[in-house]
């Protein structure tokens, strides 16, 4: 038996395999600098959201509405995609409290850190990952 | 009267009854066997059900659908083939020139999606990982007295990939062809039974409930940018493997591309369903009793099994050396899906991981090595054959 022959085989293929595998990473990593257009969206600061979302007023109510509950901006001088977001969730958060019969009062919203898939998202990958 | 007996007597000199032999009746039973786990079971049917019909045809005398005989000789006599061999020794040609495997490659890179590896380019050092397993596979069948190129074509079970499985043993050890692709294409099969247990048995739960980063989008131009640059690297430092490679990134450049939609359509479908029926009954011919009935071939599933095993581990282990090293960012469960069964592997992965976190999904991130593991596995494939062809 050639064993010495065995093991320059193994060693010379591992080690051709991860050259050849490390040389494209490296290589892929220029690229992605190069051509790569997308970019992770940009995370919106706490402390932005804090100072946005204490701008939003929720009306008080007593009552069931029978229309989905309204979320007034305290000031309109305030421009850009995050408000609206904020609004939306805030005002979705309102009609599910006053539904349950609950009353809360939102003084501020906190985006986790890292990436969290939405329900939506959560929703579609476990349907097609099961 | 007499005519009649004659003819009566010559189709009974034909007949199985009178050719057949005790040998020739287990291997139809092996085939029936086959046929029932790909109906029944759906073990890998596409391909299973193929070679379970060319295994029965070609193990039924007298038919002279298959004579391995025409294919021992190192240089075939092909006119010889065409004027008196069999329907499947004719689809054969297309297994011993190397043109279905490396067709199969090209379907295969018109429906892989480079994306996941492009975006974490780390997942290139988890699929080389796993090919230790194959190594390790290849040092126990020399062990157990296998020549190099039957250790190296029974190794390369591990790679999980059925086209460079047959594109390798074809060249190294053509008599060996049937049981190492039925082997290789039932523990494709088998891999949600034979991985998740030593998932769990590598990992702990806090590294199995790891949550990792949203991958970055990749652009047009980086997908296409990624198989002419794989092909030409790969193509200059181990021209053997060019052929496997460069179908595959060949055919992902036309997917990528955009602007070939039909041929991708075809290539995807028709040409790989074709390809698919040709080279499973071709494959599954050459498992004739002679061949398939000895103590070789329970030792290939035996050694097959343990390159599946090895290939997983040395993969986990790989991942939980990232895991260590990158900061806790790396779940170490994706490292198994460096085997290269493709979706399989990455739905494992997910399947594990949502066991311990229902919320955690690592799809993506598991077609990473995936996809790294088809590159590394056709580059030692080419390797091998370089070394020992």
């Amino acid at each position: 038996m050639d064993w010495y022959f065995v093991f320059s085989v193994v060693a010379t293929g591992l080690s051709v395999v991860f050259l050849i595998l490390l040389v494209l990473i490296i290589i892929l990593m220029f690229m992605g600098r190069i051509l790569s257009t997308g970019k992770r969206p940009a995370r919106i600061k706490t402390r932005r959201i804090k100072e946005l979302s204490s701008q939003i007023i929720i009306p008080k109510s007593g009552t069931i509405p029978q229309t989905p509950p309204q979320v007034f901006l305290k000031s309109h001088n305030v421009e850009g995609d995050e408000l609206q977001i904020i609004a939306v969730i805030t005002a979705v958060i309102a009609a599910y409290n006053e539904k349950t019969g609950k009353k809360h009062k939102i003084i501020g919203i906190q985006k986790r850190e890292g990436y969290v898939r939405s329900a939506w998202g959560n929703a579609g990958v476990s349907e097609n990952t099961r | 009267m007499q005519v009649f007996i004659d003819s009566i007597k010559g189709l009974w000199e034909k007949s199985f009854f009178t050719n057949g032999s005790i040998l020739d009746l287990i291997m139809l039973v092996i085939s029936l066997l086959l046929i029932y786990l790909a109906v029944a079971k759906k073990y890998e049917p596409l391909l299973l059900l193929p070679i379970a019909a060319g295994m029965l045809l070609t193990n039924i005398p007298g038919a002279n659908m298959f004579n391995p005989e025409f294919f021992a000789d190192e240089k075939v006599n092909f006119s010889l083939v065409l004027s008196e061999g069999g329907f499947l020794d004719i689809l054969y040609i297309g297994v011993k020139l190397q043109i279905f495997p490396l067709l199969v490659f090209f379907g295969v890179g018109c429906i892989t999606d480079f994306g996941p590896l492009i975006a974490n380019p780390s997942s290139f050092l988890l699929g080389a990982a796993a090919q230790a397993g194959i190594f390790l596979t290849f040092i126990g069948a020399y062990a157990l007295g296998f020549p190099f190129n039957e250790a190296a074509s029974i190794a390369i079970i591990g790679s999980s990939d059925g086209p460079t499985t047959i594109w390798l043993t074809s060249k190294l050890a053509p008599e060996m062809l049937g049981g190492i692709a039925i082997a290789a294409y039932s523990y494709m099969a088998l891999i949600p039974v034979i991985q998740p247990p030593i998932m769990r048995a590598l990992t702990t739960r806090k590294e199995r409930a790891v949550r990792m980063d949203r991958l970055r989008p990749v652009s047009r131009k980086e997908k296409i940018f990624f198989p002419i640059i794989v092909t030409v690297l790969v193509g200059f430092i181990v021209p053997d493997a060019l052929g496997l490679v460069g179908m595959l990134m060949l055919g992902n450049l036309f997917k990528e591309s955009g602007v070939v939609e039909r041929l991708v359509k075809t290539s995807q479908n028709e040409l790989m369903n074709i390809i698919i029926i040709m080279l499973g009954m071709s494959v599954g011919a050459t498992a004739k009793a002679e061949s398939f009935l000895n103590a070789k071939t329970l030792m290939i599933v035996g050694l097959g099994l343990s390159a599946f095993v090895l290939s997983t581990a040395s993969g986990i282990l790989f991942g939980k050396l990232m895991y260590i090293i990158g900061g806790k960012k790396t779940n170490p469960l994706i490292g198994s899906a460096g085997v290269s069964a493709l979706p399989m592997a990455a739905r494992v992965v997910q399947k594990v991981g949502q066991e311990t976190d229902p919320g955690n999904h690592l799809l993506m991130h598991a077609m990473g090595p995936t996809v790294s593991a088809i590159i590394g596995s056709t580059v030692v494939a080419g390797i091998m054959f370089g070394l020992f062809g």
